[in-house]
């Protein structure tokens, strides 16, 4: 009795400490964001704001190019999902219900190519896009992004199908449906959550990434979110209350995803045991 | 109704670890409107026999014609023939509903006729009333009655069932059973059924083929199988509980042939004795509701045995008995318990109604002794 209470208080305590130690910057960007600038080198500083201000939002949103950095990373994030999601579904698909030599090597070699470091990619993938002409466009952005989001999907898709009994898909076939439709209307809403999952993740990655975005775009009007804030790192000052306003905005789809799609997340991993 | 002609037809699967073969040079025919059933025991090739049929599976040799056409190249999608699968497999996405009229609304069949026909195979099953309930909300039995209904509902002249009724306890089972005889009456199609319960088998089908590793052991009636099963595997198969096979020996004695098991001589009829040889080692099969079992011994011929295991059921009882040589022998008997577990008895049986079979080969020598 007294151990189980002694556990749950260790448990509790844990848990605190994590909240504190990962909350904290959070809590630190929110506050310093909504305060004026001018407060922010004034001590005493408190943890606490005193007084609230939409000044940093407003410098943000109409006197930098945070508009634009917004406009590519919501463009590049779509369709890196996208492209990564049709993927990932065609690839993982096949990858369940066809046979050929070397499937399961090929499977597992998708997991392992997702676990290179962006960096190490960034720098032969840097010379194939400059000889192409695809430095500063989307184009180069999204594929360099999909280049992530697909083995990872490919790989959760390909868990994800494994557990659609072929006898749907047969049952399907026999009734006289055709092998592409039977994708669309027996396998595909079976595999929803599957979906969701490898779309998150792929528009996580790319709405998150800097390494990329760092390497590729050198123009500012083709920054995305993440290198556009650091571009208010500048050589004389560091515009702080920009950047905590444009990283308090760029949170918030991040914040809406996980709220939602929270169990469709957890429920996937599983599958993949990746839980 | 459309018969089905299963020619030459060999399935081999290969893997790295070697190939199997699933089906061994099977060749048989299925007659329109027929009840037909696959049954063996499992890994006997009788449910990738159905899928070749379904176009599920390609074969390695050998060719399936319906009507006399050849369709061994064509696609599932174009056969058309419906099928139950052993796991139900309605769509967890879709109504009830849905679910029926999925086939129809691939071919194109107008809404009305689609919702007509559904609804009417849904009040024929007794499931009119879920028709907008998802799968996941049935019970056992409606959803494999859903699943049955979408396999009718287009009316396509074959209807394949791959053990359909596995998944579902004793009572529900029985039920179905006679719910898929019902359907059989009333739809204008050829059944080709897949099980490996013998009981099913024998109580659904017009005529069986009973496989064992890939191969025809035996197509016949049900009857037929029972009563005149061709080796030692089929008699074996078919029957609860399963015959009993002894191992026996052929002597002579004065001009007249025997046979010589668990300790008795019993005399071979002048039939029986025509196809055998003096002193040929033989299998004797007898099923255990044709043998008795006394407290009193009645004749020379009876053979003691020691009581094992009683077990009740319900009207009959049966009984595993232990002779002084050989195996244990099971006797099922109608009559009220008066023996007890390590008691004494006296088995007997009329000559009859034991099979002889070739002790090497397993084929059938003789239908008595």
């Amino acid at each position: 009795m007294t151990r189980r209470r002694l556990q749950t208080i260790v448990i509790y305590v844990g848990i605190i400490f994590v909240v504190l130690v990962m909350g904290f910057p959070l809590y630190w960007m929110v506050k310093t964001s909504v305060e004026p600038p001018t407060t922010l080198f004034s001590p005493p500083y408190s943890y606490i704001p005193t007084t609230f201000s939409g000044e940093n939002y407003r410098l943000l949103l109409f006197e930098t190019y945070f508009p634009t950095f917004l406009k590519n990373s919501v463009i590049v994030a779509f369709f890196c999902t996208l492209i990564s999601a049709v993927v990932s579904v065609l690839a993982g698909y096949g990858l369940t219900r066809f046979e050929f030599p070397g499937k399961k090597l090929i499977a597992r070699g998708t997991l392992f190519s997702y676990m290179f470091p962006p960096l190490m990619l960034g720098i032969p993938l840097y010379i194939i896009f400059d000889s192409l002409g695809l430095r500063n466009t989307y184009v180069g952005l999204v594929l360099a992004h999909a280049s992530i989001g697909i083995p990872l999907g490919t790989w959760i898709m390909w868990q994800y199908f494994q557990i659609v009994p072929k006898s749907l898909e047969e049952a399907a076939w026999v009734s006289g449906a055709s092998r592409m439709r039977t994708l669309r209307e027996v396998v595909l809403p079976i595999a929803t959550p599957g979906i969701i999952t490898v779309s998150t993740f792929a528009f996580a990655f790319s709405w998150n990434d800097y390494t990329y975005a760092k390497i590729f775009q050198d123009d500012i009007t083709m920054f995305t979110v993440t290198t556009g804030i650091n571009s208010f790192v500048e050589r004389t000052a560091v515009h702080w209350g920009l950047i905590q306003a444009g990283a308090t905005l760029i949170t918030i789809p991040t914040l809406i995803i996980i709220v939602f799609l929270q169990r469709q997340l957890l429920e996937s991993m599983a599958v993949g045991g990746l839980k | 109704m459309v018969a089905i002609r299963i020619e030459n037809l060999t399935k081999i699967f290969k893997a790295i670890a070697g190939s199997t073969i699933a089906v061994d040079d099977l060749s048989l025919e299925v007659h329109e409107g027929e009840f037909f059933t696959l049954v063996g025991p499992s890994g006997c090739g009788k449910t990738t026999t159905l899928r070749i049929v379904a176009g599920l599976e390609t074969p390695t040799h050998g060719n399936i014609y319906f009507d006399g056409d050849r369709v061994t190249e064509l696609p599932p999608q174009k056969r058309n023939v419906s099928m139950m699968f052993q796991n139900v497999a309605l769509f967890p996405h879709m109504t009830i509903a849905q679910n029926i009229g999925y086939t129809l609304r691939i071919h194109k069949i107008p809404r009305t006729e689609i919702e007509k026909r559904v609804k009417n195979v849904a009040e024929m099953l007794g499931i009119a009333d879920k028709l907008k309930m998802k799968p996941g909300q049935l019970s056992g039995g409606q959803r494999q009655r859903a699943a049955l209904g979408r396999a009718i509902v287009g009316e396509t002249g074959i209807l394949l069932m791959d053990e359909p009724l596995s998944s579902l306890d004793a009572k529900l089972r029985a039920e179905m059973r006679t719910e898929i005889l019902r359907v059989h009456r009333r739809i204008n199609a050829t059944i080709v059924y897949v099980t490996h319960d013998q009981v099913e088998a024998l109580s659904m089908s017009s005529r069986i083929v009973l496989m064992k590793d890939g191969k025809c052991q035996q197509i016949d009636t049900p009857a037929g199988l029972f009563n005149k099963p061709t080796n030692v595997d089929v008699a074996t198969f078919i029957g609860t509980p399963s015959m009993n096979v002894l191992s026996g020996r052929v002597i002579r004695k004065d001009e007249r042939m025997g046979v010589e098991f668990l300790g008795a001589t019993l005399p071979l009829s002048d039939e029986a004795a025509s196809r055998l040889d003096d002193t040929q080692n033989v299998l004797i099969g007898i099923r255990p509701q044709l043998l008795r079992l006394r407290a009193k011994r009645e004749s020379a011929q009876d053979i003691p045995v020691t009581i094992d295991v009683i077990e009740p059921l319900g009207v009959e009882q049966q009984v595993s008995v232990k002779p002084e040589y050989g195996p244990e022998i099971t006797v099922v008997r109608e009559e009220a318990s008066d023996f007890k577990e390590g008691g004494v008895g006296y088995l007997s049986f009329e000559y009859k109604n034991a099979y002889i079979f070739d002790d090497e080969s397993g084929q059938t020598i003789s239908f008595t002794l």
